[in-house]
């Protein structure tokens, strides 16, 4: 609906008439002249359902989640104007809903709206999936409101509609509380904030930080240790730290963080944190289908497999003396383990003996935007000898599998001599996103095959392949010594890790993703958790 | 019984999701507030009513929009004032059309929220106290100090603009104009 020139007046002249009637000051006569203008003019229905929409997205703004805050909004305001749900007649609706069956209904949403369950009550519980959220230590429910206390989730994920309409994904192990109708302390924990127009100056609080809302959408991630970080997806913040004197401005794309000293250092933009409502929608129905439970049958029958050669769960006890460094998180079913890899440190040790004449890879990842180019998954530590491995995401956000040729010189090899087995398919779709990587070969068949998300990608035949030999190597951040090869980065986060000494078929790979995928596109509630 | 409250709960949820797609789908063709709101209230009463019917393989805002539509008739016709506003084939025309923009109309919500930034302080002021605090024109021309007319024009004033911002982002992104 641009206005070009001859144009111009026509549609100005349209939206005055179109604002007549929002305002209820419409003459009959205009009211039939709009009516012809709409029957007669298709670039007037456009332009009349854009003007109208944009009116109808202002006055939907600040709907039902207002009614939380019990505190007024400024003088003159007038409390019984748009607010439908309050507008309820009560006296009316209840009868109406428990004639209708609906009583407890008629109850809850009396409750709710007109008898908060807490003293000041500023957001309300609109989505859990699989967490323990606790509000001064008793469990919350879908629809119930919370107030100025102490929330706390172990694991889980849950959405929060807040005052004005901020919408708010909090991924738990998290501490906060919703302090006023515009801030919410984060003690600890991950959140992603939508904030609408009408919120605009919404702030997040952190030990370390305070971000002010500027229209936008961005994620808050604050560490066990208080160090406090805000990346921004798209619109402006302010963030300003508890010693600084000056805010500084933040746009799509950048970020922050302050130390728990205080110290302010700068730190790559990360999406892979943070879970935005569009993706819990699809976690909440994996989660209601049961897909945590499915994968748990599909780990016991892979450990079943007499071809098992590791298989790591992050969580696992066991594990702990080989990791270093990197953050125990959630992953992506609610109480289980995943890795965070974000410093050059964090990567874990393993060592496995053997040569294996066939081999397959599998992991679950949620990547960052390559802020160092490659994504490494599994490196031997001795690149140098005959049959060593990388696994990686590279910089093309394709995959690749290397076997070393022993006796050539690896690093003409890589720059100029060979091409390594590679992908088709780049996986930059699912960048932020939880997304399933195998790869499988096949020393005699020189076949090297590529899976994404279960789906079968591609082979590549290689006439030099070579028998694999796994040796000491770690998976996530490459570390070496020899200064041929550059450290590798893995930015995001891992959950599970698992190597076959035999190839996996098609269909077990695809098989193995459908039980372990925590999401799922269709509706749960037709095939419900058993 | 337990089933009935899952049910409950998760009506109340699905209806707090949903609440804006609803006001947005009836303002199209009972384009002011506070009767598009009114509609909305008779419509939650239905949609409860027959809350057994949903099939929750199908989207609820669908379903809950043509609740929201009968609902919406049944309004026009009892108030006069928009009985010479939009007859039934009309009315269908424009929802129709509407259905085919929603993806459009979706990315112009998006520029909004930047354009409602780029607004000079006081017309910033207008929006904040008339749309998102709701109050009412009285109460926005007193705070403003101008009077109700004024009130009523500036609001036009600003709905322009902000449809020229939108366009104009959204023409950018798609690299036309």
């Amino acid at each position: 609906m641009r206005i070009t020139s001859g144009f111009e007046d026509d549609v100005l002249s349209w939206r005055r008439l179109f604002s007549a009637i929002i305002d209820g000051s419409a003459t009959e006569e205009q009211l039939q002249e709009v009516n012809e203008l709409l029957r007669k003019n298709p670039q007037a229905v456009d332009e009349y359902l854009a003007y109208i929409d944009l009116h109808a997205s202002l006055s939907a703004s600040s709907m039902v989640t207002m009614q939380l805050s019990s505190q007024p909004l400024s003088p003159g305001v007038n409390q019984g104007k748009n607010r439908w749900l309050l507008r309820l007649p009560v006296k009316r609706l209840i009868p109406k809903l428990a004639i209708a069956g609906g009583a407890i209904l008629a109850v809850m949403v009396s409750l709710v709206l007109l008898f908060p369950s807490h003293p000041v009550a500023h957001a309300v519980l609109v989505r859990n999936v699989g967490s323990d959220l606790t509000h001064s230590d008793l469990p919350v429910s879908i629809g119930e409101t919370i107030g100025q206390r102490v929330c706390q989730l172990t694991h889980g994920m849950i959405e929060l509609k807040y005052a004005r309409g901020v919408q708010l994904v909090i991924e738990g192990p998290a501490r906060f509380c919703c302090q006023s109708p515009e801030t919410l302390v984060l003690y600890e924990g991950r959140l992603s904030a939508d904030v609408p127009p009408p919120a605009i100056g919404f702030r997040v609080e952190t030990p370390k930080m305070e971000v002010i809302d500027r229209g936008t959408k961005f994620g808050v991630d604050v560490g066990p240790e208080g160090t406090s970080e805000v990346h921004v997806f798209q619109g402006e913040v302010i963030a300003k730290g508890n010693m600084e004197l000056q805010p500084t401005r933040l746009n799509g794309g950048e970020s922050r963080r302050i130390s728990q000293e205080g110290e302010i250092a700068s730190v790559y933009f990360r999406n892979s944190p943070f879970v935005e409502r569009q993706e819990l929608e699809a976690m909440e129905r994996g989660w209601d289908f049961g897909q945590k439970e499915r994968w748990q049958a599909a780990v016991r029958m892979l450990k079943s497999d007499k071809d098992l050669v590791t298989y790591y769960q992050f969580g696992d006890p066991a594990l702990q003396k080989s990791i270093h460094s990197a953050r125990r998180v959630q992953g992506r079913f609610p109480g289980v383990v995943a890795l965070d890899f974000v410093e050059e440190q964090d990567y874990v040790f393993l060592n496995i003996d053997g040569t294996f004449p066939e081999l397959t890879m599998m992991s679950w990842v949620r990547l960052d935007q390559h802020p160092y180019g490659e994504h490494a998954l599994f490196h031997s530590d001795h690149w140098h000898r005959d049959g060593q491995v990388h696994w990686l995401v590279a910089q093309n956000c394709q995959v690749r599998f290397s076997l070393h040729r022993g006796g050539r010189d690896p690093v003409r090899e890589v720059g100029e001599l060979y091409h390594w087995p590679e992908s088709t398919r780049t996986i930059v779709n699912d960048i932020g996103r939880w997304v399933h990587l195998a790869v499988t070969y096949h020393a005699d068949r020189q076949a090297v095959r590529f899976y994404i998300n279960g789906e079968f990608d591609s082979e590549t035949i290689d006439p030099d392949i070579r028998q694999a030999v796994l040796g000491s190597a770690q998976i996530g951040n490459w570390r070496n010594d020899n200064p041929a090869f550059p450290n590798r980065r893995l930015c995001g986060r891992m959950d599970e890790f698992v190597i076959l000494r035999r190839m996996l078929t098609d269909r077990e790979i695809s098989e193995y993703y459908k039980s372990s995928t925590p999401y799922h596109a269709g509706n749960a509630k037709a095939t419900a958790k058993k | 019984m337990t089933t009935k409250l899952i049910n409950q709960n998760e009506f109340l949820r699905l209806l707090l999701r949903s609440e804006r797609e609803i006001l947005r789908y009836v303002m199209t063709i009972v384009p002011n507030t506070a009767d598009a709101q009114e509609i909305m209230q008779e419509a939650a009463v239905a949609l409860w009513q027959q809350v057994d019917k949903y099939d929750p393989s199908q989207p609820f805002v669908a379903w809950a929009c043509s609740f929201a539509a009968n609902k919406a008739r049944e309004f026009r016709r009892k108030n006069h004032r928009w009985k010479g506003f939009l007859d039934e084939e009309l009315a269908s025309q424009l929802v129709k059309r509407r259905a085919e923009m929603t993806p459009e109309l979706d990315r112009r919500v998006d520029f909004l929220r930047e354009c409602l930034l780029g607004l000079p302080a006081r017309q910033r002021e207008i929006v904040e106290k008339y749309y998102f605090e709701q109050a009412s024109i009285d109460a926005v021309s007193q705070a403003a100090g101008r009077s109700a007319d004024a009130v009523y024009k500036a609001l036009q004033r600003i709905r322009s603009q902000l449809m020229d911002c939108v366009s104009g982002k959204l023409m950018a992104r798609e690299g036309r104009g």
